[in-house]
């Protein structure tokens, strides 16, 4: 199992299917990547990960592309840029990537505030494999309007 | 040799020059005295004036001889009615022979404005002893009356101060006795006006310390205030009241000096601080809150994030045993069927208890919702929140073998509430009651209107083994006893504080062995005075 971050996932590559979009997991628990990793990467998504925003911000910055990320699913407390920050960064810089909060920290303020700023779902952990998926899923939808 | 007439002569001219020297005498005295001088003649004319009487009264000397004294300059009272003569004291002198004194009068000056005299008037006699007029002897007592009337300001100041001060204020003097005591101390110490004058405070407030010890004065700081000259101050120290209860008490001592700089006593002010202790300790009590508020706050995001990987590591888990074991089990593989059995039991295990865990710190994190955040009202179907906590509960009622039922929740009016507080108020009752109920019985949440007609009354009833007396008393306070093996006592508190909150009510009823019913009432509408913030719930 990979145990690096930032490196794009290719199970779906070797597996021959089409990829189904390429996720960016921003969690500072590298335990929670991996399962979102793997439940992700079980249904056909891409998986690219960073531990925190700033890691995130230069995954996307160093890719040759940085439209190849369609959804980034991210906490919104952790070390150093904290989830919030890097939130509005992503809007500012990648308006057409789909964004999702996973976070233990169920705020309902906080919550309200960023769906009304267009995210487009506010997990909270531990989530259920369907409803992540779900939400992926949505995110996926959006991304393809976004991109029209 | 000298003859008789010549000697005659001498002597004549020797008493002539002593009687001018006694005159020039005289009038150098009356020149040079301060005092205004008037002799007067029976007519109450001047026969002399001294420079002093006429610079006083603005005339010159020779201005006043021969004129009407009364007349003159004491025609008029201070209040502005005449003065008649006869009840002058400078006339009565040289008509009844005695002396007169004015004290409370005024002279008028020749510009027509007056000042405040005091005065003395006393008869002459001739030789003969017959009255021919009488001496005024006077003062011009502006000045000391301004002396006096600031000092009577002065005195009316400082004793409407000491009365209408909050502070307690006590003069002592150098046995500790108490010199003064204004109002404010006699209220705080709650002893009578003039009841402590006298006695030493040694005695009567400050006998004994906080923890019940004798206080001897010499450790005292008021005390060592009046003996060794400085100001002491007291902070945490308790003061006596008659009735033998006592409050803590700031207060400053400050020594007091005489005009010879000698120390004289104290003074000492003072204050009843208990309010101020209290606010202090409910400040404390209230960081100390938002502290554990954040701190639980933490630690429910750090083990949710922990859980995460644990329960979806545990499914991932299943799909992999799913995915291969079937295939070990066609194979035939040794003991492949026992093992994919016990694999999913132990992940069964493994969910069931982070799952438990994840209810506690739900649990925990709705207690502290509970403190922080506003009520959020909203008018609500009551049978529809206890549908919803029951759907919840369902399947854990089943597991135990408890049915869960509903009675005349339908028929109640819309309510006023805050739905996520009153659904976790429903949920924390019925959670409870389950493991309480043997394998057969049941919980049943009733409805009913109120005794008073702007309520609802709610009753959550089980047909469990009843609660203990102890555990019953302390069932709503933060001291509650939590019977559950994992219980944090939190369940409770948050059904009480969701109540409260909704301005209703929460009473139990329980025996042992026969169930526990708790009665809920609840206002069918909520004051307007608690609006809420949209998304600010």
């Amino acid at each position: 199992m990979e145990q690096t971050t930032g490196k794009s996932g290719t199970a779906a590559m070797f597996s021959g299917q089409r990829s189904l979009g390429r996720i960016l997991v921003v969690d500072d628990e590298p335990d929670v990547r991996k399962v979102v990793r793997l439940y992700l990467e079980k249904t056909g998504y891409d998986v690219i990960e960073a531990e925190d925003g700033k890691q995130a911000v230069r995954e996307i910055k160093n890719g040759e592309n940085p439209l190849l990320v369609d959804v980034i699913l991210t906490d919104i407390r952790m070390p150093k840029l904290n989830g919030l920050e890097a939130i509005q960064f992503f809007q500012t810089e990648f308006p057409h990537v789909s964004l999702i909060v996973l976070t233990g920290f169920p705020d309902l303020t906080i919550a309200t505030s960023l769906m009304k700023n267009g995210i487009i779902d506010y997990l909270v952990k531990p989530v259920e494999k369907e409803k992540l998926l779900t939400a992926v899923a949505k995110a996926m939808e959006q991304r393809e309007i976004n991109h029209l | 040799m000298t003859t008789a007439p010549e000697n005659l002569q001498q002597d004549k001219t020797d008493i002539s020059q002593m009687l001018k020297h006694l005159e020039q005498h005289h009038a150098l005295i009356l020149q040079a005295a301060g005092e205004g001088i008037f002799g007067l003649d029976l007519d109450g004319r001047h026969t002399f004036v001294n420079p002093a009487a006429a610079k006083m009264l603005g005339y010159e000397p020779e201005e006043l001889i021969g004129q009407p004294s009364h007349s003159l300059w004491h025609h008029t009272k201070a209040d502005g009615t005449p003065y008649p003569k006869e009840q002058c004291p400078n006339y009565r002198a040289y008509k009844d022979g005695q002396v007169h004194r004015g004290e409370d009068e005024v002279f008028w000056r020749k510009d027509g404005s007056s000042f405040p005299a005091e005065f003395t008037s006393t008869p002459i006699r001739d030789a003969k002893g017959a009255l021919v007029g009488a001496v005024v002897v006077f003062q011009d007592i502006t000045y000391r009356r301004q002396c006096e009337k600031t000092i009577t300001e002065f005195r009316r100041h400082t004793d409407m101060i000491l009365q209408a001060a909050g502070e307690g204020i006590f003069g002592l003097d150098l046995e500790g006795n108490h010199t003064f005591v204004n109002p404010a101390a006699n209220r705080l110490l709650g002893y009578e006006p003039g009841e402590l004058f006298g006695k030493p405070s040694r005695i009567t407030w400050h006998h004994t310390r906080a923890d019940g010890s004798p206080y001897p004065a010499e450790e005292c700081p008021i005390y060592r205030a009046y003996k060794d000259g400085l100001v002491h101050q007291g902070e945490d120290e308790v003061f006596w009241k008659k009735d033998g209860t006592s409050f803590p008490a700031r207060y400053t001592s400050t020594p007091i000096w005489d005009n010879e700089g000698t120390l004289a006593g104290a003074v000492v002010t003072f204050q009843d601080i208990t309010e101020k202790k209290r606010m202090a300790a409910q400040l404390l009590e209230e960081a100390k809150l938002a502290e554990v508020t954040r701190v639980l706050g933490d630690i429910g995001h750090d083990i949710k994030n922990m859980l995460m990987p644990v329960l979806s590591g545990a499914d991932l888990l299943k799909d992999e045993l799913d995915e291969q074991f079937p295939t070990l089990i066609r194979e035939k593989a040794k003991g492949a069927e026992a093992s994919y059995a016990n694999s999913l039991d132990l992940i069964r295990m493994i969910v069931t208890n982070a799952r438990r865990i994840q209810d506690r710190v739900r649990e925990i994190a709705d207690a502290v919702k509970g403190v922080t955040s506003p009520p959020h009202f909203t008018p609500c179907r009551t049978g529809d929140i206890v549908d919803g906590v029951l759907d919840t509960l369902r399947t854990y009622a089943a597991e135990k073998g408890i049915s869960l039922l509903t009675n005349g929740l339908d028929a109640l009016p819309v309510i006023d509430a805050d739905e996520r507080r009153l659904f976790n108020a429903f949920y924390n009752l019925i959670n409870n009651a389950i493991p309480e109920v043997p394998r057969g019985g049941s919980v049943t949440v009733g409805g009913s209107p109120g005794q008073r007609p702007d309520t609802v009354e709610l009753t959550v009833a089980d047909t469990g083994r009843g609660m203990p007396p102890e555990v019953r008393e302390r069932l709503f306070t933060t001291q509650a006893i939590s019977t559950k093996k994992e219980g944090t006592g939190l369940g409770t508190k948050i059904v009480k504080d969701a109540i409260d909150l909704h301005h209703g009510h929460i009473t139990v009823e329980s025996e042992e062995g026969r169930g526990t019913i708790f009665h809920l009432v609840l206002p069918i509408t909520q004051i307007a005075s608690s609006p809420t913030k949209p998304g600010n719930t």
